[in-house]
């Protein structure tokens, strides 16, 4: 008996003709060993969700293998597709949907089970109750009587384990099982699985975006990146490259703002709003309280679901807020706006969503003039022109729909957009997330650019502590809709004082090492 | 349930008023003398602001009174209970033959996507669609009756039949009366008389519940809890067994309950192709008689029970749904 | 046979349904200056040629009264059309305007809108129509009408919900915080992104527009002579049908061909749009 258990050789896995015949992976070369767990990392888009598939047999319609083997060494000679469920188990993201929302826990496991055992009713009841106990989920009363919506994220993602160990498989493929819980939990589920690891002694591929996860249970390491894996080895010295890689990147910090003059341009004061009414109602601002200065750039850090967006709507005024203030200065000194106002644009995180597909981009361009009351002519073609070579598109995409163009070009059209106002303040809501690394450093440098010629102001909001690092000269930290910390960049992310601050750097202080 | 009946009412009212023609003809027929008109102007309130009308309408809408009939000079409510169960056992029979046809249909196809069983049925579900209920009737008679001698023209049973085995129950559905009499003479001859009837009613709603199930199906197993279990090794068809098909109860039985409104408009047709003795051919014979009373009775009723319908099917969301349940 | 199949499916077949219906209805406008039988349009009869079979003289037999089945038939066409064309023209007209504004309303406005609505979808189909006919009287005008009344509330939905998706977009906040009006958001945003799932819903609707109005001329409610829709044909010849099968056949295959033909285009502009998304 080999030591190993898969071998993957040249895999190249391309989108059917008919998609466009897109590479999505390319000379895949590495084995996995018995009894290791193989960390693969990439970021999103990066083909890791796919090889997962591919060594289960289950690459998804409109993709084919177009080059190259895998082959297992599992102790059966049927093709992978017979012995998943028996030797291959399956852990996957998103465990509230990972199970039919319609049916009960047990009868799902059963199902899972009598495909790996014949068993009788009995038995399987019982079998069922063991792995809720050692998952740590028989302490919930009735727990196999309930429906998946009945249950948080974590436990469906202990089910979801229960069942992976309950066919006591050789290999499992554990795809991002972490993503959307909240960072105990995470521990929690990786610890639970890397116990049964050590017991069982199986093999794991674990996919991940998060370094700190598989730097921690991680034996071995696989680096994804385009489509292609560039580095395979031990754990240690992976880790040491990307260091090295990403310190780079770090230290392209941006030149501090010299200047003592401060003027603030919008105070925001006492700001509250809640969805609902009466007593089902739900806060989702608090308190919400600070000042953004001229030529200055605010950034408020906050994950999902923290009222980054809401935040957003109410500062544009696009939702009403419940109570507080909104001081524009230089439009008045105490007059708090209520409505939309044109002195402060916005550029938006999904650049698809922000253009209107069935415009073209010079009338996408257009609008924020017609709204002005421009007639069409030859200023208005002008003003176009003049920030459309701001962002560095090309005229000739004035002619063309959103759709032909790509991710980046999308983002310069928004910011182009938002800029036709001449707005004195632009509120950037994750404008760079949904973007590869490259050209989310080249969205960054050309808003730092516009922002040194036009002294403009931005607010800028992500859950990305690099990007913030990089572009804010203060920064303030979201959490359940409350700001829990303030200050200049640097101290908000050298001291941090609340906890919630030092969960969030800590979770990234490797790099910043 | 009840601010939709109140609705439905309103609406039936004002659509009687509001459209041009006298009323006072909508409620004496076409060629009453003077007389008639001052008895049915003072019967009616006519003369009353029309707030007041539509106040007394609401009144005896709720109290079930909804006039008499011109042609039969009974009260509707008493013509239409009359012939209610055999609408109803049309209709109900239609149904289990579109969902115990159309069902099944939908969940091969989807199992059997852009294959040779998959191109027939969908083209089925498409006549099914697109043919118009009465003539596929016709021609069914035509086939079944004057070509093939199989199976009898017309009516709901025949009167010969009915003598010699009589039947001891009497809930008015004759399929269930003969069939718990143990009268199998009179059993099969009602099930004889109708299958075209239901057959010509069901095509239409088969091909919507069999398009339903089948597209939900497909959404189904692209859901990820239809991966997970692909993950396990779990065949497709296994899937659909032992789990997906709850998910496509929700859409299907949102169809089968705009569906029932599709019967119960075909049943004017039906009944009257096949003399079948229902509410349908009843307003039919009202509508050629300009009998209104008889016609914003039926309007009522038929609107009504679809509501109820709709309510039960609604509860039936609750059944399969853990989530609203919660 | 499976290639012949196969290809109904594919989207070669839209445009074989647009061909059809275009293609039926410039014969059915020209159809009285082209048939030797072209009298028979206008009711003229030939009892000494009455119910006889199809033949190489008459395509489709001739009914009770020898007419030529072919010309009336095909002329029927035109007011079928008229009809398809008619209902959703008007339930377009209509419900969409209503539905995009109440979309962008505020919740009371919103509220009452929809609450009317489920009023008149709370009707069985078919029985909103035979009421409404029955009152205005039997003709086709009164058929579009009645079929339009009530159908329109089902574009007021797609529209509402058409438009509430869209205004939660990012462009249309986008578009908000530059101050635009809710004019000026379902003109350039709302309408512009929801023609898809309307042409859909009208298309598959002209089919079924066809065939509801059929059935009401089935129970004396359709239009009258000498605006003879397919329905009206099938029900003049009841009394013979048995022994005449084609007089009822013909009509009802050309209906069936028209709905199913709006239901493949329909059913092409649905694909378009999950394409889109």
């Amino acid at each position: 008996m080999s030591n190993l258990l898969y071998e993957i050789k040249n895999l190249q896995i391309k989108s059917t003709p008919k998609s466009g015949a897109i590479k999505i992976l390319n000379n895949i070369n590495f084995n996995i060993k018995r009894g290791e767990i193989l960390g693969l990392i990439g970021e999103s888009g990066s083909g890791k969700s796919m090889l997962g598939c591919a060594l289960l047999e289950m690459v998804p319609v409109g993709c084919l293998i177009t080059k190259g083997s895998i082959v297992h060494h599992f102790n059966s000679n049927k093709i992978i597709s017979k012995i998943r469920g028996v030797h291959i188990a399956m852990i996957s993201q998103d465990p509230m949907q990972a199970l039919n929302p319609l049916q009960k826990i047990k009868t799902q496991f059963t199902m899972i089970l009598r495909r790996r055992f014949t068993s009788n009713k009995k038995s399987t009841k019982e079998q069922l109750l063991r792995w809720m106990k050692k998952v740590n989920l028989h302490t919930i009363p009735n727990i196999l009587d309930r429906y998946p919506h009945q249950l948080s994220g974590g436990q469906m993602q202990r089910v979801m384990i229960a069942m992976a160990m309950s066919i006591n498989p050789d290999f499992i493929v554990a795809d991002e099982i972490t993503t959307g819980l909240d960072a105990g939990t995470k521990m929690d589920i990786l610890n639970l699985l890397a116990s049964f690891q050590k017991t069982e002694g199986f093999s794991v591929l674990l996919i991940s975006h998060d370094l700190k996860c598989i730097q921690k249970y991680c034996h071995r390491i696989a680096v994804l990146q385009c489509g292609e894996i560039v580095r395979v080895g031990s754990k240690k010295s992976i880790i040491q490259k990307l260091k090295d890689n990403y310190g780079i990147a770090v230290k392209k910090n941006k030149a501090k703002n010299t200047e003592k003059e401060r003027n603030p341009v919008l105070d925001v004061k006492n700001l509250y709003k809640s969805y609902g009414s009466g007593r089902n109602s739900i806060p989702a601002l608090k308190n919400i309280t600070f000042t953004l200065c001229k030529g200055e750039t605010l950034g408020i850090i906050g994950e999902s679901g923290s009222g980054k967006t809401t935040l957003v709507k109410t500062i544009l005024n696009i939702l009403k807020r419940d109570s507080g203030d909104l001081f524009f200065n230089e439009y008045s000194e105490d007059k708090s706006i209520m409505d939309p106002n044109r002195n402060i644009g916005a550029v938006f995180q999904d650049s698809q969503g922000s253009l209107n597909p069935k415009m073209k981009i010079f009338d996408i361009l257009g609008e924020p003039l017609t709204l002005l009351g421009y007639k069409n002519g030859q200023k208005k073609k002008e003003k176009i022109l003049i920030q459309l070579k701001r962002v560095q598109l090309d005229n000739n995409m004035l002619e063309l729909y959103p759709n032909a163009l790509s991710g980046g070009q999308r983002q310069r059209v928004s910011i182009a957009r938002a800029l036709l106002t001449n707005p004195s303040i632009v509120v950037l809501d994750e404008p760079t997330s949904a973007l590869d690394v490259k050209t989310q450093g080249e969205i960054l440098n050309l808003l730092l650019n516009i922002q040194k010629q036009e002294k403009l102001s931005y607010i800028f909001i992500s859950h990305d502590l690099e990007a913030v690092s990089k572009i804010a000269d203060s920064i303030a930290v979201l959490y359940k809709g409350e700001i829990v910390e303030s200050g200049s960049a640097n101290d908000v992310l050298s001291y941090p004082s609340h906890n919630y601050t030092k969960k969030l750097i800590y979770s990234n202080s490797w790099i910043s090492e | 349930m009840g601010l939709i009946m109140l609705f439905v009412t309103s609406i039936t009212f004002f659509i009687v008023r509001l459209l041009p023609g006298d009323p006072v003809f909508l409620l004496v027929g076409d060629h009453p003398t003077e007389e008639q008109i001052e008895k049915a102007k003072n019967d009616f309130g006519l003369n009353e602001p029309i707030y007041k009308q539509y106040m007394v309408f609401l009144q005896k809408t709720i109290m079930l009174d909804l006039g008499v009939s011109l042609r039969t000079k009974q009260p509707v409510l008493t013509e239409l209970s009359k012939r209610f169960s055999a609408t109803f056992e049309l209709v109900f029979f239609s149904m289990i033959i579109a969902l115990l046809f159309g069902f099944p249909m939908g969940l091969v196809s989807a199992l059997n996507q852009n294959k040779r069983l998959d191109y027939f049925f969908r083209g089925f579900g498409y006549l099914g669609l697109s043919i118009p209920v009465f003539w596929l009737g016709m021609i069914l008679q035509i086939i079944f009756f004057g070509i093939l001698y199989w199976l009898p023209l017309q009516g709901r049973y025949s009167g010969i039949v009915l003598q010699d085995s009589p039947i001891i129950y009497n809930s008015g559905f004759i399929l269930i009366d003969s069939f718990f009499s143990g009268e199998w003479g009179s059993f099969t001859d009602a099930l004889r008389h109708i299958i075209l009837p239901a057959f010509a009613m069901a095509f239409g709603v088969l091909g919507i519940v069999f398009r339903t199930t089948r597209s939900a199906t497909i959404d189904i197993m692209s859901a990820p809890f239809f991966r997970t279990f692909k993950f396990y090794g779990i065949k497709n068809s296994e899937i659909i067994k032992k789990s997906g098909y709850k998910n496509t109860l929700i859409p299907v039985s949102t169809v089968v309950g705009l569906s029932f409104g599709l019967m119960l408009g075909g049943t004017f047709l039906v009944e009257s192709i096949f003399d079948w003795p229902g509410v349908g051919q009843f307003s039919v014979l009202s509508i050629l008689t300009r009998d209104f009373p008889a016609i914003v009775g039926v309007t009522i009723l038929y609107s009504f029970i679809y509501v109820i319908i709709n309510f039960f099917i609604d509860m039936l969301y609750i059944i399969v749904d853990p989530r609203i349940r919660d | 046979m499976i290639k012949v199949v196969k290809s109904f499916f594919s989207k070669r077949l839209s445009s074989t349904a647009l061909l059809f219906l275009v293609g039926l209805f410039c014969f059915s406008v020209f159809i009285p200056f082209i048939s030797p039988y072209s009298q028979d349009i206008y009711g003229s009869v030939h009892f000494e040629i009455a119910g006889q079979p199809p033949s190489f003289s008459h395509w489709f037999g001739t009914d009770t009264a020898g007419r030529d089945m072919f010309t009336i038939t095909i002329r029927a066409a035109f007011y079928s059309l008229k009809i398809a064309v008619g209902v959703v023209f008007f339930s377009v007209l209509v419900g969409v305007p209503i539905g995009m504004f109440s979309g962008v309303s505020n919740k009371r406005t919103d509220e009452v809108i929809m609450r009317i609505t489920d009023g008149f979808l709370a009707f069985p189909p078919m029985i909103l129509p035979i009421a409404i006919t029955a009152i205005l009287g039997p003709s086709l005008n009164n058929v579009i009408i009645g079929i339009s009344v009530s159908w329109f509330p089902w574009y007021v939905r797609i529209a509402r919900s058409q438009s509430l998706v869209i205004s939660s977009l990012d462009y249309v906040s986008i578009s908000k915080s530059m101050g635009a009006s809710k004019y000026h958001i379902i003109k350039t945003h709302v309408l512009p992104n929801s023609l898809t799932p309307i042409f859909t819903q009208a298309s598959i609707d002209a089919g079924y527009a066809i065939l509801t109005a059929a059935g009401l001329s089935f129970i004396g409610l359709g239009a009258q002579h000498p605006e003879v829709e397919w329905g009206l044909l099938v029900t003049q010849s009841r009394a013979q049908f048995l022994n005449h099968w084609w007089v009822v056949f013909f009509p009802g295959i050309f209906m069936c061909l028209t709905v199913v033909c709006f239901n493949i285009i329909g059913d092409e502009f649905r694909n378009n749009e999950t394409v889109e998304k």
